[in-house]
């Protein structure tokens, strides 16, 4: 085996491409998200339901729209409310859920002056749309190799310095981006049968955030931390024990959840306050601004269910309870909701450890202080949701201040100097 | 409960809906947060003189504010142990519990329930509401049921399905577990006994002698009574001379019982010895003594023999930072024996003195009289960091050499030849009895499985049929976004029945 006597070259050499395949990897993302979105709709303003084969009524229906619609596409014009909502009292319902996306198409469209990234209807070619995710996973396996040939190299653990547990926390978010994008995919019905997959708009959202992340993380570790810190060196007497791999790596998993979590509630409050800024529309009055309700009187359920059911860069309600802000904020909030339970674990584990190594599981130390601290912090933010009106922007700011707290328990305490955590940190 | 006229209860009734409403819990939590990062930015359990230094009055306060009078006032320097600290968790822990009993518990129960809508206004009220036409509720909850649901059919032609109870049982245990985490803890703080001791090897110490009780309602563990005997202390390095490990060999005799062995076994970091409700964890060691042997000449010798003798006897309280010779006896003893003679001489610590950097110990042999002024004799001064190598430096300060124990070279210094035979070590350990770990550990296990549990997703779903329309409507309490494509997904597959079912033509009158 080549790598038997150069381990040193070769952990050299995949840290170097992991950096490039991070880098790539964001890169891909950013260019994906922000321009080609014109066929990957956001998939949670709620498909109107028609399980029936569409009727002749609704073929007559369908005949009227589509044109309509799609030659607005085409001119890259939105279709006005006004529009739809001539659609109304037209009789039976029902657009069948097939088309609805091209018809959710035009209702997504702003109205007005076009902004952003809707304007540019690119068509990439088929297939490339897998080319970011497998950028994603192409990185996430490079961090795995890195880790496993600094556990050859050292003999121990990988995740017993700053610059291993940050590589660890890079691989933690690639992979829960992976198991998110997964978990999209699975439980989302082919948006037009029988074309390829398209990854949402909310997947490139998520998959530029922790693809940034994790360049940013691996960055840091590989170009900013000092060679000395970098190297691996024998375990002190305190970490030799197979509580090591349970409590750091679980705690680092909930940072790594926790991080891209609150950032996803940073993303919603800054989109929040940019777009309630700018944006100036109302809506006809026959609408229900209620975010995801609507309205259930008989025939008309569905158009009212269109018109009720804003666009992604609705004013109805402000934007946080469009599509777009709805998604951030519960997505975020599913994430914060993951992470909480492995920050507990890390927790009570690293207390258990503690008790085992020197009789006492809980001692006031500034990292587990911080540790409590953070756990507070998002057992606040969860609690919030509980309370009524707390949807949205509330929580978001105590995820935000979550975010801060998080970085200053990993890396913030050891720069206080003192406590039982300052093995080969800064001093 | 009706309405009850006894002061008494309708006081508890207001306290408890104070306690467990949710802003004031967020507001102990966040109270509790706050203080606890306080505490780590004001150094805590120091010295008084500590403060006073370094908190001054006076045009450098820190802050301009935060003076040491201030700390001490608020309790700054403790506040993990601060009245206010204590007060604020137990609040905490009230709120938990008037949670628990007056909204969570009752909820649960509800939740078990079936809760059939009777018209479609009540559904709007549920959440997102949806209508098929052309559809039967049964074909709905058969899918549903296949979905994981589970599903209860009125035959007015209500349905209700649920699924995922633990999703609302989570939180339930959740605070159930952090009840007892902190029982567990109060117990900790009243009955523990704990203490540590440096011990050199093969000497030993009882047991409870060393332990003090944090609280008098504390009682001392069976095995208190025992002695401990270290049988010996080593220190484990790596070829680049980093420790690797520290191992005590411990043995627990029983003095009842003609100091029969009751336990044996080497501990080291992580590993500890645990007998009788006492625990005792490797976490200190040093230096004790170094045992130096004198090779040839020995008219130097009984000089340097008197002169520890007479230096002991005019100094009985001797400086600790000079050893007097406890070998001074053995060496008189042993006497006119030219070829050989053992000291063993006690070493001290000088770690925190001017001018010594980390940890050091230092021992003296003097080899001449105390000068007239009562100044210190002439001597050689022996120096070690760790059991690897010992130093030697003459009588005028100079460095002579450094040698490994138990090598048998030896090295010249004033004179004489010195072999260094072994340096002995002293282990440190802590012995601890904590009656409320059982507690803790249950409630932090119990912690862990609940936090994950809660994680999961309760969802319901009603539905009313309406002649040929079914009316459905469906909310989740976690993750929202999955439900409403998986909602999304049944309501789809719902076969649209162009015939009238025979349920479907029931009369469904307005409840």
């Amino acid at each position: 085996m080549f790598a038997i006597q150069n381990l040193d070259e070769l952990e050299n050499f995949v840290r170097n491409f992991t950096f490039l395949a991070l880098f790539f990897t964001t890169f891909v993302y950013w260019i994906y998200t922000a321009f080609f979105t014109s066929d990957s709709l956001p998939s949670i303003a709620p498909l109107v339901q028609d399980t029936s084969p569409p009727t002749a009524d609704e073929n007559e229906k369908l005949a009227i729209v589509n044109p309509l619609l799609q030659s607005s596409l085409a001119q890259g014009q939105g279709v006005g409310f006004a529009q739809v909502g001539s659609l109304q009292g037209s009789g039976q319902e029902g657009i069948k859920s097939q088309n609805s996306q091209t018809n959710l198409g035009a209702v997504l469209s702003p109205v007005g002056p076009q902004r952003g990234s809707l304007d540019i209807h690119i068509h990439p070619l088929k297939g490339t749309h897998y080319a970011p995710r497998i950028c994603m996973i192409i990185s996430n396996i490079l961090l795995i190799i890195l880790l496993i040939v600094r556990w050859e190299k050292s003999g121990h653990f990988p995740l017993s310095n700053l610059y291993e547990s940050l590589m660890f926390l890079a691989w933690c978010c690639t992979f829960l981006y992976l198991v998110y994008s997964i978990s999209f995919k699975l439980s989302t019905p082919h948006p037009l049968k029988g074309t390829h997959y398209a990854p949402k708009v909310e997947e490139k959202i998520l998959g530029s955030l922790t693809a940034s992340s994790a360049l940013l993380m691996n960055a840091f570790a590989t170009f900013s931390l000092p060679k000395e810190m970098q190297q691996a060196t024998p375990l002190v007497p305190a970490l030799q024990s197979n509580w090591l791999m349970m409590h750091v790596t679980v705690m680092i998993i909930s940072y790594a959840t926790l991080i891209i979590g609150s950032l996803l509630s940073i993303l919603y409050l800054i989109l929040t306050l940019s777009y309630n800024i700018r944006s100036d529309l109302k809506l006809p009055t026959s609408v229900e601004g209620k975010g995801l309700a609507s309205s259930t009187t008989g025939n008309n359920l569905r158009l009212n269910n269109l018109i009720s059911n804003p666009p992604v860069l609705s004013t109805v309600g402000g934007w946080g309870r469009g599509p777009l802000g709805s998604f951030l904020d519960l997505l975020s909030y599913r994430i914060i909701g993951l992470g909480f339970p492995f920050l507990t674990i890390g927790i009570l584990s690293g207390a258990v450890w503690a008790n085992e190594a020197w009789g006492s599981y809980w001692s006031w130390d500034p990292k587990e202080t911080w540790a409590l601290l953070t756990w507070l912090v998002f057992a606040i933010y969860l609690h919030t949701r509980l309370t009524k009106g707390w949807q949205g922007k509330k929580p978001a700011i105590i995820a935000s201040l979550g975010f801060l707290v998080v970085w200053f328990c990993y890396l913030g305490v050891n720069l206080i100097g003192e406590g039982l955590h300052s093995y080969g940190f800064f001093s | 409960m009706a309405l009850e006229n006894n002061a008494v209860k309708v006081a508890w009734r207001k306290l408890l809906k104070e306690l467990s409403s949710l802003p004031r819990a967020i507001a102990f939590m966040a109270l509790i947060a706050g203080l606890s990062g306080l505490g780590t930015f004001i150094p805590q359990n120091k010295s008084f003189d500590f403060y006073i230094e370094n908190y001054p009055e006076g045009a450098e306060q820190v802050l301009g504010f935060l003076t040491y009078k201030v700390i001490f006032l608020l309790q700054l320097d403790h506040i993990y142990s601060a009245d206010y600290f204590y007060l604020s968790i137990g609040l905490l822990a009230a709120s938990l519990a008037a949670c628990t009993y007056t909204r969570q518990w009752p909820a649960l129960k509800v939740a078990q329930r079936w809760r059939f809508v009777t018209e479609p206004r009540q559904l709007m009220k549920q959440g997102r509401t949806e209508v098929l036409p052309n559809a039967s509720i049964r074909d709905l909850g058969v899918l549903m049921r296949n979905n994981g649901y589970e599903v209860f059919l009125a035959p007015e032609g209500s349905l209700y399905g649920f699924k995922g109870l633990a999703g609302k049982v989570g939180p339930v245990g959740v605070h159930a577990a952090l009840l007892l985490c902190l029982f567990g803890t109060a117990w900790s703080g009243f009955g523990t006994l704990k203490g540590s001791v440096m011990c050199p090897e093969g000497q030993d110490f009882v047991v409870g002698s060393v332990m003090q009780p944090s609280t008098p309602l504390a009682s001392p563990p069976a095995s208190a009574s025992n002695v401990m005997h270290v049988n010996a202390f080593s220190i484990d390095y790596r070829p680049d001379g980093s420790v690797a490990q520290f191992y005590s060999d411990l043995s627990l005799l029983d003095p009842y019982d003609g100091n029969r062995e009751l336990m044996r076994k080497t501990i080291s970091v992580n590993d500890p010895f645990r007998y009788g409700g006492i625990t005792m964890y490797q976490t200190d060691w040093s230096l004790s003594a170094v045992t130096v042997r004198v090779l040839g000449n020995e008219a130097p010798l009984a000089k340097a023999a008197e002169a520890a003798a007479s230096f002991s006897a005019s100094n009985s309280d001797a400086d600790p930072g000079l050893a007097s010779s406890s070998g001074a006896p053995e060496a008189a003893a042993a006497g006119t024996d030219a070829s050989a003679t053992a000291f063993n001489l006690p070493m001290a610590s000088l770690e925190g003195k001017p001018g010594v950097s980390g940890r050091l110990w230092a021992t003296f042999l003097p080899l001449g009289e105390p000068g007239e002024d009562g100044s210190a004799p002439r001597g050689i001064s022996i120096l070690a960091r760790d059991p690897q190598s010992v130093v030697f430096y003459d009588a005028k300060g100079q460095f002579v050499g450094v040698r490994r124990p138990g090598s048998g070279k030896p090295i010249a210094v004033e004179g004489l030849q010195l072999v260094v035979e072994d340096v002995v070590g002293a282990t440190g350990l802590e012995i601890k009895n904590d009656p409320g770990v059982p507690a803790v550990y249950a409630g932090f296990g119990g912690l862990m499985v609940t936090t994950l549990v809660s994680y999961l997703s309760h969802s319901q779903v009603w539905a009313l049929q309406q002649g040929t329309n079914l009316f459905v409507s469906g909310r989740s309490n976690r993750d929202k976004l999955g439900f409403d494509r998986e909602l999304d997904g049944l309501l789809e597959a719902v076969p649209e029945r162009k015939d009238l079912l025979p349920s479907a033509q029931q009369p469904q009158g307005q409840a």
